[in-house]
């Protein structure tokens, strides 16, 4: 299996969700605090300060006159910190006090409550550069006229305010665009981690499909957390593959090593005189010689991966088969035997052993179902997974024990007193491990009181 | 009978070695593909057996080799592994049987016992009728008659008897049955194969002069005429 199915379900993509969501507020808060201190906002405070300006000379006016204003200009203009724009006029439009090159006649634009909009060049810079080469600054204006016809305008410069919300808006985008490249680089380390991972996993569920061990992990490079592990866990398959090449080698060892003199100690059975006693001591000597011969078949399925031989297979026949070879030691019990099979689809598998499977499980209920017994062998498909099923009506097996039958040497205690080695159903184990398929015994379906269920389920093309 | 052993396990071979020896058979040996190459070009065996994996030289290219010049000797493949492939390619390449690690002695002895007297049948020309004592069977007609009695087999009953037939008076192991009746390698680990035999026995032989088929305990089945 893999071990991450899904891009969603892996831990480093959900961080890094979390984080750009995270991100994402931050930016949306940011955002919206700008946009309320925006143009309008601004402009309207602008206004307001105008007018409150404007107020205090009309005071001043009515108060003192034109040379109190005069003055309170000339005074205001000295001060650095003062950012408003004056131009006072008389009746014939001639200057009398300011920091504005001229009355602003062109491009007024009217906003709203007599607020205007024009573009102010300073006296200082267009006096010395004797021309409107300077950029004109967008400024808020008003004007006031005094009883005696004089005019005062004035005005502020918007630039401040403008540049504020021009910084605003690039630091907003910058903003922006520093989380999309989080984002991105979050989520491209996460596939990154996400796809060696997965990488890791199928190269160990291939080891663990085939069976061999001698597949390493692939390591990209040295430096970062997921190849150091890939190496820790190379080392532990250099490790497995050591040790399981040893057991495999010991048990064939064991195995040829005791199955000579096996046959040289049946050779000299033979030469006993005795009938009675030579065919009971050569029998004892075959049944040894047929477990290890059992046993060395089992580990050799169980640590091979034949699977560039299989082929595709019709289980139909194959189930036809094996029960036909069995079909006189049914009769022989006078077990009534019923064959239900499907047609199915082909399964990728070796032949020999699939019959092997089906015989020995065959022959397992034939062994444990009494005389005049039942027994129903069925085939069957269902969507992609191909079912051989067998019940009977022997003698079943406690519900603890089911999962041992598999087990080599295994024997559960009613079945002690039957012939047998128990490694029919390690064998068919095996087989089927090696098909990928898989195997279940429950209680039988046909008898309350006894029996047993054995179904093999394989996949199919 | 003069055999050829090639079989690079020391083990293994001592095992075969020894068993053919006490069989009365004489036995050469070779470890490698190549000496066992050069060995089978001689052309002096009744039958050779042929490990799969070899040094040097592997088994099927050896006999591809030999088959390719001409040796006809009959040989059998041993392999460790009962993979399929091995087995059709093996069989493609020449070879005339097969035996997959482990395998008892008895059944190695039996099968090539059975490949020598086969190069004796080849010669004559391949019958549609096999005769052995009162026993015939027809291969045309599907039928099989003892003492001129007509005889109901079912249909693996004749495919037995006919398997039989053709080795008469040589050991038939239940493997070599399975493999050949039924068509399945495999391991029976009960006595299906018994119980069929005696369903044929039952047939062809309760009732008349002898019996035909006999068993040889801890080998297999062997069918004669006397």
């Amino acid at each position: 299996m893999r071990a991450i199915t899904a891009y969603t379900k892996s831990s480093s993509f959900v961080v890094s969700f979390f984080f750009i969501i995270l991100l994402m507020l931050g930016v949306g808060f940011n955002t919206y605090t700008l946009t309320l201190a925006n143009d309008e906002l601004l402009v309207r405070e602008t206004q307001a300060a105008i007018q409150s300006d404007l107020g205090g000379f009309r005071s001043l006016y009515n108060a003192a006159g034109r040379e109190a204003v005069l003055r309170a200009i000339d005074e205001r203009l000295d001060n650095h910190a003062n950012d408003f724009l004056y131009y006072f006029q008389d009746e014939q439009e001639n200057f009398l006090a300011g920091n504005l090159a001229s009355w602003p006649n062109e491009s007024v634009q009217s906003v709203k409550n007599g607020v205007l909009e024009i573009k102010a060049v300073l006296r200082d810079t267009f006096e010395k550069d004797g021309s409107n080469v300077v950029r004109p600054e967008r400024s808020m204006a008003m004007i006031i006229e005094f009883s005696n016809g004089d005019s005062l305008l004035v005005a502020r410069s918007l630039q401040d305010i403008e540049f504020a919300v021009t910084l605003a808006q690039i630091s907003s985008w910058v903003m922006i665009i520093i989380v999309s490249i989080v984002a991105i680089t979050s989520l491209g380390v996460a596939y990154y981690v996400v796809s060696r991972i997965n990488k890791i996993s199928d190269t160990a569920d291939d080891i663990i499909s085939t069976g061999n061990l001698s597949d390493r992990l692939y390591v990209e490079s040295q430096w970062d957390d997921l190849s150091k592990l890939a190496l820790v866990l190379n080392q532990l398959l250099d490790k497995m593959e050591v040790s399981v090449k040893a057991i495999t080698s010991v048990s064939d060892n064991i195995a040829h090593d005791l199955r000579t003199p096996l046959t040289r100690l049946k050779g000299h059975i033979e030469e006993i005189k005795d009938e009675r006693e030579r065919i009971t001591l050569a029998n004892e000597c075959d049944n040894l010689l047929s477990i290890f011969n059992s046993l060395l078949r089992i580990s050799d399925i169980e640590n091979s991966a034949k699977k560039a031989e299989f082929t595709g297979l019709d289980l139909q026949d194959i189930a036809e088969d094996a029960v036909d070879l069995y079909s006189p030691l049914i009769e022989e019990k006078n077990i009534t035997l019923s064959f239900d099979s499907q047609k199915t689809s082909e399964i990728v598998g070796d032949r020999d052993l699939i019959f092997q499977a089906f015989a020995n499980v065959i022959d397992n209920a034939i062994k444990f179902t009494p005389e005049n017994g039942r027994i129903d062998v069925s085939l069957s498909q269902q969507h992609h997974s191909i079912t051989f099923c067998i019940d009977d009506t022997g003698i079943g097996v406690d519900q603890k024990s089911l999962t041992k039958l598999t087990q080599r040497f295994y024997r559960a205690d009613k079945s002690r007193s039957t012939s047998g080695n128990g490694l029919g159903l390690s064998l068919v184990n095996a087989i089927v491990s090696l098909h990928e398929g898989s195997i279940v015994f429950e209680k039988s379906a046909i008898s309350t009181s006894s029996g047993l269920r054995c179904a093999l389920t394989f996949k199919c093309i | 009978m003069k055999i050829l052993l090639v079989e690079d396990e020391p083990t293994v071979a001592r095992f075969i070695q020894k068993g053919l020896a006490e069989a009365s058979h004489e036995v050469d040996h070779a470890d490698n593909g190549k000496q066992g190459l050069s060995l089978a070009l001689e052309g002096q065996y009744d039958v050779i057996i042929l490990d799969r994996m070899l040094p040097q030289m592997d088994g099927i290219d050896v006999l591809n080799e030999y088959r390719g010049q001409g040796i006809l000797t009959p040989t059998l493949i041993l392999s460790a592994k009962n993979k399929v492939d091995d087995k059709v390619k093996g069989l493609r390449a020449g070879a005339d049987d097969y035996l997959t690690k482990p395998f008892a002695f008895e059944e190695l002895l039996a099968r090539i016992e059975i490949l020598a007297s086969r190069l004796a049948n080849t010669t004559t020309p391949s019958n549609t009728k096999l005769t052995l004592g009162d026993l015939s069977l027809d291969l045309i007609n599907r039928t099989v008659s003892r003492e001129d009695q007509v005889i109901d087999l079912q249909s693996k009953e004749f495919k037995l008897l006919e398997y039989l037939m053709h080795n008469p008076d040589k050991i038939v192991t239940r493997a070599m049955l399975l493999e050949k009746v039924w068509e399945y390698n495999f391991d029976p680990q009960t006595n299906v194969i018994d119980v069929h035999i005696s369903r044929l026995r039952n047939k062809i032989d309760k009732g008349f002069a002898y019996p035909m088929i006999e068993t040889i305990r801890g080998a297999g089945y062997t069918i004669s005429s006397r």
